[in-house]
């Protein structure tokens, strides 16, 4: 009977030093799990430097598009989040103007699904998008892998990372998945102040408050993106057709789920200074613009999030701080 | 508690049966060898590009491609409780030359088989990756860049409206729902006495809009649906409900030819 009391008074101390761990623990383990050795990868293409290098080296070529006048780069510059600061890009072969603001790629890798509507199910898929679109890359694989093939850099670097002789589309894929994945953000005010190395501000502090209130269920740290679709009332249900190959149905093009119209996938708040413009469509310019549009213009639709249901009002003095806290996700300079 | 029991000794004598009836082998390589040689038909003649034809609601078409994945062959013993996979069994068909509307597949058991069976499409395990090579290379043209996966069947051509006017016939079918087994158990293939065998199988491909020789029959006793190429919206002609009818459609289009010992 003695032996067994003093088990319980051992757990009951051991569950409270566990509690006041806890909030701490949390906090530590969010800031560790955005890093190069946690990156998620699938067995096929496991994370390896020497191929991340060979992935950089062709993210930056340009004999990967038709005409060999652009690289996946030209749209996905580091200075901006490896993002683009037009709303809808111009850059591609045809000079046509995308149907999709370029999407910024920072911890991509742990993402569900890619795009904005989430069509592409893994990231050596996606590539294949990119490069092959008309209005972008437009590349024919056949002959791209001709082009790769007869350069000897590529056959020796292929040869050497991908023991193989001859290139092919899953090799490319594969390489240039590698490096989207290592693009990260952890290095951010705000992880410094998880690893105690940085106090917020008073502002930040407020903001962050102000952040748990009205943002953070789809915006959920560590990554302030929940990875998932919703649709935040940026158009009304009549813009939800089949028409443009039902592009504007968003997830519900994808999903061929009616319920699923309108939603995008949460973009991710991480350099946020340097990813403007926002939205599927970049439709807005300033972060000013996206708080007007949460306080004032939600359209409703069938399909609107009902997290949305009643508008999110911001004082002016919200929106200082709110931008306070969110300024500490700020693509810091260093990393350029 | 009756009902209960009986319950139980259904599950159990179900996962008895479903555990014996069927072991896959693939640790048995022998020296066999079949070639599939599948005839692309059109009205029972070979199909032609650019030809014009009919549907069975009378709606006239060309062909300029016809493309298709067969995947998962696999041949099912005498015994009958034995089957062999083929191993990474995913095969596009095109006519381009004869010998992409044949698959050779070799290395296989020298058993006799009492059954044949392949997959149009690819199977969701493979259609969600397209970073492949061989067959599944997306340089071959059959996979989606917007939504991952595969187009299973391709068919391209122009739907000839009127006299005057004509629109573009695409039919791109792809998606689980779309993924259909054929089997064949006409004959056996017996690999033991004739290592080698070739098959000759024809492919219907007019019974992808109907069959037309169950024109006359009510829609409730046709094996086939009638499709009419008016409903050529995206959702139509890639996931819809009529992609569903055409898949039931060429899950039929196969018949057995020929088998020859060599």
């Amino acid at each position: 009977m003695e032996r067994h009391y003093w088990s319980v008074i051992t757990l009951l101390i051991c569950s409270i030093y566990l509690e006041a761990c806890d909030s701490s623990f949390k906090e530590e383990t969010q800031a560790s799990v955005i890093s190069y050795q946690n990156i998620p990868a699938p067995e096929r293409n496991k994370m390896n430097a020497e191929k991340v290098a060979l992935g950089k080296m062709l993210f930056n070529e340009t004999i990967l598009s038709k005409d060999s006048s652009i690289a996946c780069v030209h749209c996905h510059e580091p200075q901006y989040a490896n993002g683009e600061n037009v709303a809808l890009s111009t850059k591609g072969v045809s000079h046509k103007k995308l149907q999709r603001n370029s999407p910024a790629l920072i911890n991509v890798a742990w993402a569900k699904g890619w795009f904005w509507d989430g069509g592409a199910k893994n990231i050596e898929s996606l590539i294949f998008g990119p490069l092959t679109h008309e209005d972008e890359m437009n590349a024919d694989l056949k002959e791209i892998l001709v082009r790769l093939n007869q350069t000897p850099i590529y056959k020796a670097a292929f040869r050497k990372t991908f023991d193989i002789e001859e290139i092919k589309s899953a090799h490319l894929a594969r390489a240039l998945a590698q490096y989207v994945r290592s693009l990260l953000s952890n290095q951010t005010k705000y992880d410094a102040h998880l690893k105690g190395n940085y106090q917020f501000t008073k502002n930040e502090q407020s903001g962050l408050e102000i952040f748990k209130r009205h943002c953070q269920q789809c915006h959920t740290p560590p990554f302030f993106t929940d990875f998932d679709y919703h649709n935040n009332g940026l158009d009304k249900d009549d813009f939800f057709t089949d028409l443009n190959e039902g592009m504007s149905k968003g997830r519900g093009r994808i999903s061929r789920n009616k319920k699923d119209n309108g939603k995008y996938k949460t973009p991710t708040l991480r350099y946020l200074n340097t990813s403007s413009p926002y939205m599927h469509d970049g439709r807005f310019a300033t972060l000013d613009e996206v708080f007007d549009h949460y306080t004032t213009t939600i359209l409703k639709s069938e399909t609107l999030d009902s997290l949305l249901y009643q508008r999110i009002t911001l004082t002016k003095e919200d929106r200082l701080m709110l931008k306070a806290f969110l300024h500490t996700l700020d693509q810091p300079n260093s990393e350029i | 508690m009756k009902k209960l029991l009986t319950l139980l000794f259904t599950i159990a004598l179900t996962s008895l049966f479903s555990c014996d009836t069927y072991k896959e082998n693939f640790d048995v390589d022998g020296t066999g060898s079949i070639t599939i040689k599948f005839n692309f038909l059109h009205d029972r003649a070979p199909l032609e590009y650019n030809r014009q034809y009919i549907n069975a609601l009378g709606q006239n078409y060309t062909l300029s491609d016809f493309r298709m994945y067969i995947s998962n062959l696999t041949l099912r013993d005498t015994s009958g409780t034995n089957f062999y996979k083929v191993e990474d069994s995913y095969h596009l068909l095109e006519i381009i030359e004869e010998s992409d509307t044949s698959i050779v597949i070799t290395g296989l058991p020298n058993k006799s088989y009492s059954e044949l069976q392949f997959s149009v499409g690819v199977d969701n395990a493979a259609n969600y990756n397209t970073d492949q090579v061989g067959d599944l290379d997306p340089a071959n043209g059959m996979a989606w860049n917007w939504d991952t996966g595969y187009k299973f069947m391709l068919v391209e051509g122009l739907h000839l409206v009127d006299s005057i006017s004509t629109k573009g016939l695409v039919y791109h079918i792809g998606g689980d729902a779309n993924y259909r087994v054929v089997k064949f158990s006409e004959q056996e293939i017996n690999l033991a006495n004739t290592p080698t065998m070739y098959i000759e199988l024809d492919v219907n491909v007019d019974y992808i809009f109907g069959d037309k020789s169950e024109y006359g029959l009510p829609e409730d006793q046709r094996k086939t649906n009638f499709i009419d190429l008016n409903d050529d919206t995206d959702q139509d002609t890639m996931f819809g409900p009529n992609t569903q009818k055409i898949a039931d459609n060429y899950a039929q289009m196969f018949t057995w030819k020929d088998i020859i010992g060599q």
